[in-house]
Order: C-alpha cells, then sequence, then structure tokens
C-alpha cells in the first residue's frame, strides 16, 4: 500500500516537471500558439469544448465498441476453428499475416468506397486491425496448452471436445486476455483514423476540422483524450484479467 | 341496415384514396448524403445555412455532410455512396476523361478566387519574381502545367522554380520555412492571414488569365442519379440556393447558423469570410448556382493544350443549369 503511494507520487511529480517545462519552454521561446499551445491553453480549451467532444467521443466509442466485440467473436471463432483442422490454420494464418501487411492508411479510403459512408467502414478496418492480435495470440495459447496438458487429457480420459473446454480453453485464457489488452487501444486508434478519412462525426472528425482551423490546443486535447482512454482500458482489461485468470500468480499478468 | 352499410362504404371510398395517396409523399424524408471535399468552410455555407434553417427538410430531405480526407469525392459520388459531392473543375474534368459518371449541376462561386500567395516580407512583386523561388503546393500534374504556363507567359524561367510537395498544407506555418508562395484561396486563407495580422500579397489566377477563371467549386451528382431521380436533384439545389441566397444577403445570419452546425470552426474567420464571399458566391450571374459552360470549354481546352489532360467530349455533355431554380440571388442588403 505504501509502495503504492509512493509509486503514485513520483509518477506525479514527473508529469508536473513536464508540464512545467512545456510551460515555460513556450513562455520563453515565444512559440506561437499554432506550433505548440501553453499546457494552460490546451486545458482551458478541454473545458471550453467538453459538451462538443463529449458528443464526438460518443459517436467514436460507439464504433470503437462494435469494432472491438466483432473482432473478439471473429477472432474466437478463427482461432478455435484453426486449432481444431491443421489444413485450415495455415490458410487462417496466411489470412492474418496478408491482414498485418496490408497498409490501412491506402486501404481506408478504399474502404469507404466499397461500404459507403456510414459505420460498416470504420467497423470493418477496427475489424482488420484487431482480430489479428486476439486471434494470433489465442492460437498460439491453445497450442501450448496442448503441449502442457495433453497427457492429462489422456490420463483424465477425455475426449477431444472435453479437453478442449475444461483444459485448453482455461489454459489460453491469459494469452486471449493479452490479445484483447492489445486491441483495446489499436480499435480505438483505427475508429479516430477512419473518421479522419471522411465522416459526419467523431472524435477523427473534430480532429481535422481542428487541423485546417490551426488549432493546435485542439489537436492535443484529442491526442490527450486518445491516451487516456487507452490507459483506462488498459487498466480495466488488466482487473479483468487478474479477477478472471485468478489461478495463476498475479505477476503472470501484465501490470 | 342499408344506411349503416352504405356509411361503411362511403368511408371506406374515402379512406382508401387517401391511404394510398399518402404515405409516400411526405412521412419519410429523403435520406442525402453530401461528400464535402475539404472540412466545412465557407464554400459549404449555403448547404449548412439550408441544413439548419430547415430548407432541406420542408423539401422532404434529410441531408448528412460528410467530410473527407484522402478520399475521392468524386468516386463516391460515382459509386453513389453520396448523392452529391463537392468538386472542381480540373477534378471534374479529370474525371471525364476517366469515364466516371459524374455530372456538375451547380457552380458555387461563379468566379475562381483562389490565388498566388506570399507573405510581403518575400520580395515578390510580378510574376517574373517566381524564379528561383520554392512554391509549396499538393504536387498535382495542374499545377505544376499552371505555373508553367504562367510563369512562361511572363518571360520568365520555370525551369529555375523550384517545386515543394507539401501537401494539403495551411498557408501560414508553410510559408514560415517550407515555401515562399503557396495557391491557395483568398475566401479562406487569405482572410485567415489578415485576422492573424500577417501582411500578405496575392496575384489572382483570374487576373492573370481568363481562362482560370472557372466557376469553382462545384456540386457534382453521379449521372446515374441526374437519370433516376431528377426530383429529388432539384429540390435538393432548391433548397442549397436558398441557403446560399441567405449567405449573399445577409452573410451575418447565415455564419450564425454555419456556426450552429459546425460549432469547432474559427467564428471569427467564417463570419469575414461568408462577408467577403456574399458578393463572390453569384457575382455577375443571373441566378445562384448557374454555370457558364463556355468556361468549363476555354480551361478544357487550355488544359488539353497543355497536355495534363485528353477530352474531347465538350463541357454541356457533363454540366447541366437544368435542375437550378431560376430565382435571381437580388442585391446585398445595405
Amino acid at each position: 500500500m505504501k509502495k503504492l503511494l509512493l509509486t503514485t507520487l513520483r509518477r506525479l511529480v514527473y508529469t508536473a516537471i513536464v508540464i512545467l517545462i512545456w510551460s515555460a519552454a513556450v513562455k520563453y521561446l515565444q512559440i506561437p500558439d499554432y506550433i505548440l499551445p501553453a499546457p494552460q491553453t490546451v486545458a482551458s480549451t478541454f473545458v471550453q469544448d467538453l459538451p462538443i467532444l463529449a458528443s464526438h467521443f460518443k459517436e467514436t466509442f460507439k464504433q470503437w465498441s462494435i469494432g472491438l466485440s466483432a473482432s473478439i467473436i471473429v477472432a474466437l471463432l478463427i482461432s478455435l476453428a484453426a486449432f481444431q483442422s491443421r489444413r485450415l490454420e495455415t490458410y487462417v494464418d496466411r489470412f492474418l499475416v496478408v491482414s498485418q501487411a496490408v497498409p490501412y492508411l491506402t486501404i481506408a479510403p478504399l474502404l469507404l468506397l466499397w461500404l459507403g459512408l456510414g459505420a460498416a467502414p470504420k467497423i470493418v478496418l477496427i475489424l482488420l486491425t484487431c482480430t489479428f492480435p486476439i486471434a494470433q495470440l489465442t492460437l498460439s495459447g491453445l497450442h501450448s496448452a496442448r503441449g502442457e496438458y495433453s497427457v492429462l487429457a489422456t490420463i483424465l480420459r477425455f475426449n477431444p471436445r472435453q479437453a478442449l473446454i475444461k483444459l485448453y480453453t482455461p489454459a489460453a485464457l491469459p494469452d486471449f486476455m493479452e490479445g484483447v489488452r492489445i486491441s483495446v487501444t489499436y480499435a480505438f486508434v483505427s475508429a479516430v483514423l477512419a473518421e479522419l478519412i471522411g465522416s459526419e462525426s467523431g472524435l477523427g472528425v473534430y480532429l481535422s476540422r481542428a487541423q485546417s482551423a490551426y488549432r493546435t490546443d485542439r489537436v492535443l486535447t484529442v491526442v490527450l483524450i486518445i491516451v487516456f482512454f487507452s490507459l483506462l482500458c488498459t487498466w480495466l482489461v488488466n482487473t479483468v484479467s487478474r479477477k478472471l485468470i485468478f489461478w495463476k500468480p498475479s505477476s503472470y499478468v501484465q501490470k | 341496415m342499408f344506411k349503416s352499410n352504405f356509411i361503411k362504404l362511403a368511408v371506406a371510398f374515402l379512406i382508401v384514396p387517401v391511404q394510398a395517396e399518402g404515405k409516400p409523399a411526405s412521412d419519410k424524408p429523403v435520406k442525402i448524403t453530401v461528400a464535402l471535399d475539404w472540412t466545412p468552410n465557407t464554400n459549404h455555407l449555403g448547404l449548412y445555412v439550408a441544413k439548419a434553417s430547415g430548407a432541406f427538410k420542408r423539401a422532404g430531405l434529410d441531408v448528412r455532410m460528410v467530410q473527407m480526407k484522402q478520399t475521392s469525392t468524386t468516386q463516391l459520388v460515382a459509386a453513389g455512396k453520396a448523392e452529391f459531392g463537392i468538386s472542381f473543375v480540373s477534378d471534374l474534368l479529370n474525371a471525364r476523361s476517366q469515364k466516371i459518371p459524374v455530372t456538375s449541376v451547380a457552380a458555387i462561386i461563379q468566379e475562381n478566387t483562389s490565388c498566388f500567395a506570399w507573405r510581403e516580407t518575400a520580395g515578390i512583386t510580378t510574376i517574373k519574381d517566381f524564379e528561383g523561388r520554392k512554391y509549396g503546393g499538393w504536387g498535382s500534374p495542374e499545377e505544376e502545367a499552371t505555373l508553367r504556363y504562367v510563369v512562361s507567359k511572363s518571360g520568365g524561367d520555370f525551369s529555375k522554380l523550384k517545386m515543394v510537395t507539401t501537401g494539403i498544407s495551411d498557408f501560414l506555418p508553410t510559408t514560415r520555412k517550407n515555401a515562399d508562395f503557396m495557391w491557395i484561396y483568398m475566401g479562406w486563407d487569405g482572410v485567415r492571414a489578415r485576422l492573424q495580422n500577417v501582411k500578405i500579397k496575392t496575384l489572382f489566377l483570374r487576373d492573370i488569365d481568363s481562362v482560370f477563371n472557372h466557376p469553382s467549386p462545384l456540386i457534382i451528382t453521379g449521372s446515374a442519379y441526374v437519370k433516376n431521380k431528377p426530383d429529388e436533384i432539384k429540390k435538393f439545389l432548391a433548397a442549397a440556393s436558398e441557403g446560399y441566397r441567405l449567405a449573399i444577403n445577409n452573410p451575418a445570419e447565415a455564419s450564425r447558423l454555419f456556426l450552429k452546425e459546425v460549432p469547432e470552426s474559427d467564428a471569427a474567420l467564417v463570419k469575414e469570410s461568408a462577408q467577403y464571399l456574399a458578393g463572390e458566391y453569384a457575382k455577375g450571374a443571373p441566378y445562384w448556382g448557374y454555370q457558364n459552360i463556355s468556361r468549363f470549354d476555354a480551361y478544357r481546352t487550355w488544359a488539353n493544350e497543355q497536355k495534363i489532360l485528353s477530352l474531347n467530349e465538350p463541357s454541356a455533355g457533363f454540366v447541366d443549369n437544368s435542375f437550378l431554380p431560376q430565382t435571381p440571388a437580388a442585391g446585398r442588403a445595405p
């Protein structure tokens, strides 16, 4: 408890120092607002724009939650299916590698062209970026679980299905959660990126409007929102992981 | 018995036609998507006014404006993903030369209000001074051809000019270090520089050569849409025209409505820009939106000569004034 307090305190001091240096640099080097605004300007912009930001955030959050849920479901289906069939696994593996090799900045405008200007292209973009880490990690988790527990399954006379449900799946849970942990942030950034390219509302829309109005303070506000939201999500996933994977020492689940 | 049946029958006759005819007309507004060319700005003023003032709604349209970056508005419109799009003459001509089925149905601003601009401190006075300077642009063939034409015509040496691709970046930051002069819209970047007290000099394209004086930007639509839903286009443009006429006659009120729709905008810039453009939207035209087809053809011929375009189709084939209401735009309010 005391240790936690100390770490928190240390983090706060570091943050304060960074903000002070930033503030002083802007003031004494006379950096114009459109290059780098002072931290207090960013803070007051945040407060001032709160209602607008909230409505944009809601839109991005919607795409994020739908896209992420879809990614988790698809990733689970893919990894379970690939685990059952070796031939399927080679195909899935190739598909997943390709899905990571595609440059999304280039493909996103095409997605708009193919899928229209609604929510569909955004959700597909999230799906394409987030399915891979979850599926890949879950699959490798299942494989190592089989390596570890297949003898046990034979001793217990489990049929393959029982072994999958009772042994391999729980054993692969930490890897699955690790995939989710990576994806929560990916998904949010993808959603903003998709909105940046063509949309009616959302943080990406606010961001591009800020850019074309020379409002660097607003751009930084969005960056801070993305960072804080990502930290919050990661923390949330970590907490859930620790509760869910009670049988492993907590040091296993990354902090 | 007979009487009550008669009444039932009469009532039925009264109700049936009402139900049959009443439904399709008013109940559900038609959903319309407009793909903008960029983030919302005063080029789109009348559209946002029509949205905020309810003009679109009264026409039975539910219009949403989608801002675009990097995506080709023209392709989206041709593919029917958006009913309307904001485009430009050169973009339209290029699209037609690639057989992309789009048609221009209205000119938002009658003349080309774009200009070459530089900071007063850059020490440029004539086009000939562009020699040896750095031009910051987005790297399109039109820019190169235009500069080559303009500089050569003034007796300068185009090869001494440095073309820097700064992407789609803003004028003020870019001209600090990265470029000496850029190609900007007076009604937006020009007004912004004035508001930030940065002294700039400009050279309007329309003053350099009349061939560049085409309307810009344009409202385009897909050719399939023209064929299938001409009434919807008419309704949309009637409401848009109402919006732009308000922008012409009462720019202060128009910017207020715009800011209601796009609260993230720079309010001072929108108001100033609206004041400037009020006199430009329908300048010299019989009504807002009118497209002078000979200006399209003049630019098409020029672009063909410069070998940046290969399009023999006359502009009358893809520029259509027939959907516009011919309501005179009236003079500006005193």
